[in-house]
């Protein structure tokens, strides 16, 4: 008996990077709702890495009016369901405020690392795609 | 090791970003990936010699760039149409870098696993 | 595999028609949808996607037959290309 054949449909590892702020431009908007089709569909992602103006999602304090849609924690709660790491460029951060140290107040929010360029550029080498969202 | 290609499309002192972009490409070298970088638009503007960051208290674009070698950066292009259009003359330009047509371009863009084009 | 490009913006896919190889395809997203009822895509319609949440929530009405993509249909699209070009310039 000849076995049917299978469609097989391969999955993905995607390194998704934002490099705009939840304000002024629709990066996070785009780039999560990406996340969660891909994630959806079967695929992975090894990272989320906030580079340029998309660091300032990790901003520790907001405060949003009910209307306002709240990225930080949708990227939080896409993250702890999924095992998906938020990882923010440590230098493009700490130029934007972005910092997490002993000796001043931290200003990066639970759920976001600070991370080196190493840790986006271990993530394209090991995935399979590698997505910008812009403004 | 993947094909990395990073496009320069703005000019440089308008923010920190086409510094950023190049600080990543150093890295993805140090990595061992076979790094191109393609300078573009305005863009181009960061081939000029001459420059002098310090009037802007910045960095000086053209003296990071002509480091890139030190790491094994040497596939560095720029468009011919770019240049052409901004009437840069080829002896302004002062980094080893060379020039591409559009199916050039192309070309370049096709052969690449990841590219990098950074924010507006 | 084909080039698949995302385009942010009016300048993005100016750019992007002028570096485009035949059978790449290309997603119009964000301000880059404002360009999709006035553009001519005679002969290459079959390539232009448009994310259809962003030309809607923009209020953009088409008498024309656009391609309109889901984010589903992003993903695999983009599981379909190498590489993935972002354009806003």
């Amino acid at each position: 008996m000849i076995a049917p054949k299978h469609i097989i449909s391969i999955k993905m590892i995607f390194t998704i990077a934002v490099l705009g702020g939840p304000y002024d431009s629709q990066a996070n908007l785009h780039a999560f709702k990406f996340a969660q089709s891909v994630i959806g569909n079967g695929h992975r992602i090894n990272r989320v890495f906030f580079f340029h103006e998309g660091v300032s999602i990790a901003l520790k304090h907001r405060e949003l009016s009910q209307e306002e849609f709240d990225y930080n924690k949708a990227w939080i709660e896409l993250s702890s369901e999924h095992d998906v790491e938020l990882n923010v460029c440590v230098s493009s951060g700490g130029r934007r405020g972005v910092v997490k140290n002993e000796t001043i107040d931290s200003t990066l929010a639970e759920g976001f690392e600070l991370v080196g360029l190493g840790q986006l550029v271990e993530a394209i080498s090991s995935g399979d795609k590698y997505v910008e969202f812009t403004a | 090791m993947k094909n990395i290609l990073y496009i320069i499309s703005r000019s440089p002192y308008s923010g920190v970003q086409s510094f950023e972009l190049i600080d990543c490409a150093m890295v993805s070298a140090i990595f061992e990936n076979n790094v191109s970088i393609l300078f573009r638009a305005e863009g181009v503007w960061s081939l000029l010699g001459d420059q002098n960051g310090e009037l802007l208290n910045s960095k000086t674009l053209s003296k990071v760039l002509s480091a890139l070698p030190t790491y094994e950066i040497d596939n560095l292009y720029f468009c011919e149409d770019s240049v052409n259009e901004r009437r840069i003359s080829r002896d302004q330009i002062d980094i080893p870098v060379k020039p591409l047509s559009l199916n050039g371009q192309q070309q370049l863009i096709a052969n690449q696993d990841i590219v990098m084009a950074g924010p507006k | 595999m084909s080039t698949l490009h995302l385009i942010f913006n009016q300048e993005g896919l100016a750019s992007c028609k002028r570096l485009k190889a035949k059978q790449d395809k290309m997603i119009l997203l964000g301000e880059a949808v404002y360009c999709a009822p006035t553009m001519s895509l005679a002969g290459e319609i079959s390539q232009f996607h448009i994310l259809k949440d962003d030309f809607d929530a923009r209020g953009l009405k088409t008498e024309k037959e656009l391609c309109f993509v889901s984010y589903d249909e992003m993903v695999e699209l983009c599981a379909q290309s190498a590489p993935i070009v972002s354009w806003n310039a």
